[in-house]
């Protein structure tokens, strides 16, 4: 019997549990490429900046809302947001002036919970509370008139319009990184005769092109603002920020 | 019913007490059986009048002490090593098992796209791309594609290539290789006109580490000077202005690289290169694009 070409070199129990072990990496990275090459949430809010040309910016906030996992990185001009479970990247202008508010979007047309994240948040800060008040003008479509949708009244039709005056209050989340979460609960429940539109409501102030599109002096539907005041150790208040849609809006252009 | 051990198996049992992982006890066992077999053969050979029990009896002396023999079979016979080995062929399993199912049904997935959006491609070029091309080659004697289906001259229209881009340099941003590789400036006049407008289309690569794909917002960013001093904004700080601007978007057909289309209007015929400028996010860079007379 002649001798065969080439044989594969016999391996001891060593050899074999390294080769097993070799081959289960190989498996396992086919694996990993399948899905896609997931990563953890920062690692791959980083690889997303990467793909948005930006460098990595430092990690200030990681949540997890209704529809995902969203994580807040800030560089010298402005903070950027991750939604991670459809990669994108939004950018929201830092402001030069102290303090500030960022709404961080969401894609659920109806939240529960919209959350405000401060920026240049005051070093000192411990404690911090958020006041908002808003308005909102609110007609039903659809075909049982039971779908609310955000529209100003036009003049012919004021009648089947409804306005809305609400407040909330929340308390600060500090977050290791020093800045606060805001969470801002619908107080209606979703099934109330209200609470669809409140939750309409609260979607839209969380909806960036609500400060993308504000102008000086247009009318702005729902019409809010949005207080944080920020407390040192004592108690005594060090600082505070605004955000409406045409105060504290890095996308509102100045008033002349 | 219970019934009595042989003293072979119950020395076999104690010659290997010591051994703990299973598969290596029971291999060893077989070995020693086979041995204790082999050397009663022998007796049974020299001795044949001797009955069986005294030749067993005296295989088992002559194999020695089990408690002995336990004790240096422990020794080589390390259990972890053992117990690893079993780990590693489940995960070797197990790992090859998920792999076959993850890339099974996305292989054949990507295979049957891959082959309708070839012939599709083959077949039936869309008539963006073949507007693209045109625009891209900066051939003069090339036709303009009129429909999907016919191409020749626009009436009323004439347009024809000033300058072509030259050779680009590349540049190196963030985990990505930028670079322009072909296009051209364009007059184009319509008939009854006295003056003609001027576009520049030109075709920017890019190419990811790691097959990284180049998010489009990113070359929205993008603004320009040429070698006049005349300044274009970004695609997203330019467009709805009214303001020259460098205007993206992506082209079909491009992996690694990808493509990607800048649409650049009223770029002055004299213009001898246009500088592609970028600073957003922390990084910044500069292209420039030579524009040679055609």
């Amino acid at each position: 019997m002649s001798k065969p070409f080439f044989t594969l070199p016999r391996l001891g129990r060593r050899g074999k549990i390294l080769r097993n072990l070799t081959l289960s990496l190989c498996f396992l990275a086919l694996v990993w490429a399948a899905l896609e090459f997931p990563l953890p949430a920062v690692p791959a809010f980083h690889r997303l900046e990467r793909s948005y040309l930006r460098q990595p910016s430092q990690v200030i906030a990681q949540l997890r809302q209704e529809d995902g996992v969203y994580v807040v990185g800030v560089s010298q001009e402005d903070a950027v947001v991750g939604d991670m479970d459809y990669p994108t990247l939004s950018a929201w202008p830092l402001s030069q002036d102290g303090a500030s508010l960022m709404p961080i979007p969401t894609r659920k047309v109806a939240p529960e919970t919209v959350f405000f994240l401060s920026l240049n948040t005051p070093q000192d800060a411990v404690t911090a509370r958020l006041e908002l008040e808003l308005s909102a003008w609110l007609i039903d479509i659809g075909p049982d008139t039971d779908v609310p949708v955000l529209e100003l009244p036009n003049a012919e039709d004021s009648g089947r319009y409804r306005q809305e005056f609400r407040q909330y209050q929340a308390q600060g989340q500090r977050l290791d990184s020093g800045a606060f979460l805001f969470p801002v609960r619908a107080a209606a429940p979703g099934d109330a005769a209200d609470g669809a539109g409140e939750r309409r409501t609260l979607s839209a102030l969380v909806d960036w092109y609500t400060y993308t599109a504000a102008r000086p002096g247009r009318e702005n539907n729902p019409d809010f603002l949005i207080t944080a005041h920020f407390y040192d150790a004592n108690g005594r208040q060090i600082g505070q920020a605004v955000l409406s849609p045409q105060e504290g809006n890095p996308f509102c252009p100045s008033q002349p | 019913m219970y019934q009595e051990k042989s003293p072979q198996d119950q020395w076999l049992d104690e010659a290997t007490r010591g051994i703990r992982f299973g598969d290596d006890r029971r291999a060893v066992r077989a070995e020693l059986q086979a041995h204790l077999e082999d050397k009663a053969a022998d007796l049974q050979r020299i001795f044949p009048g001797l009955d069986r029990r005294r030749i067993l009896s005296r295989v088992l002396e002559e194999m020695g002490d089990p408690e002995d023999l336990s004790q240096a079979l422990a020794a080589v016979h390390k259990p972890w090593l053992g117990y690893l080995w079993t780990v590693s062929r489940w995960l070797v399993g197990l790992s090859l098992c998920a792999a076959l199912l993850c890339w099974g049904g996305r292989g054949l997935t990507a295979l049957r796209e891959w082959n309708d959006l070839r012939q599709v491609s083959q077949d039936f070029p869309s008539y963006d791309d073949q507007v693209h091309e045109y625009y891209l080659t900066g051939d003069p004697d090339l036709p303009f594609p009129l429909s999907p289906a016919a191409s020749g001259t626009e009436p009323g229209l004439l347009r024809s290539p000033l300058r072509r881009v030259g050779e680009t340099s590349q540049v190196h941003a963030g985990t990505f290789t930028l670079t322009v590789t072909r296009g051209a400036l364009w007059s184009i006049m319509e008939e009854g006109e006295s003056e003609a407008y001027y576009l520049l289309e030109c075709e920017l690569t890019a190419r990811g580490d790691l097959g990284q794909r180049l998010n489009l917002e990113a070359v929205y960013q993008i603004g320009g000077t040429d070698s006049l001093g005349n300044r274009y904004l970004s695609t997203r700080s330019g467009h709805s202005t009214g303001q020259p601007y460098i205007l993206a978007m992506e082209l079909s057909g491009g992996d690694n690289p990808q493509r990607f289309r800048l649409s650049v209007s009223d770029v002055p015929p004299q213009a001898e290169w246009l500088r592609l400028e970028y600073d957003w996010g922390g990084l910044d860079w500069e292209l420039t694009i030579p524009l040679e007379e055609v």
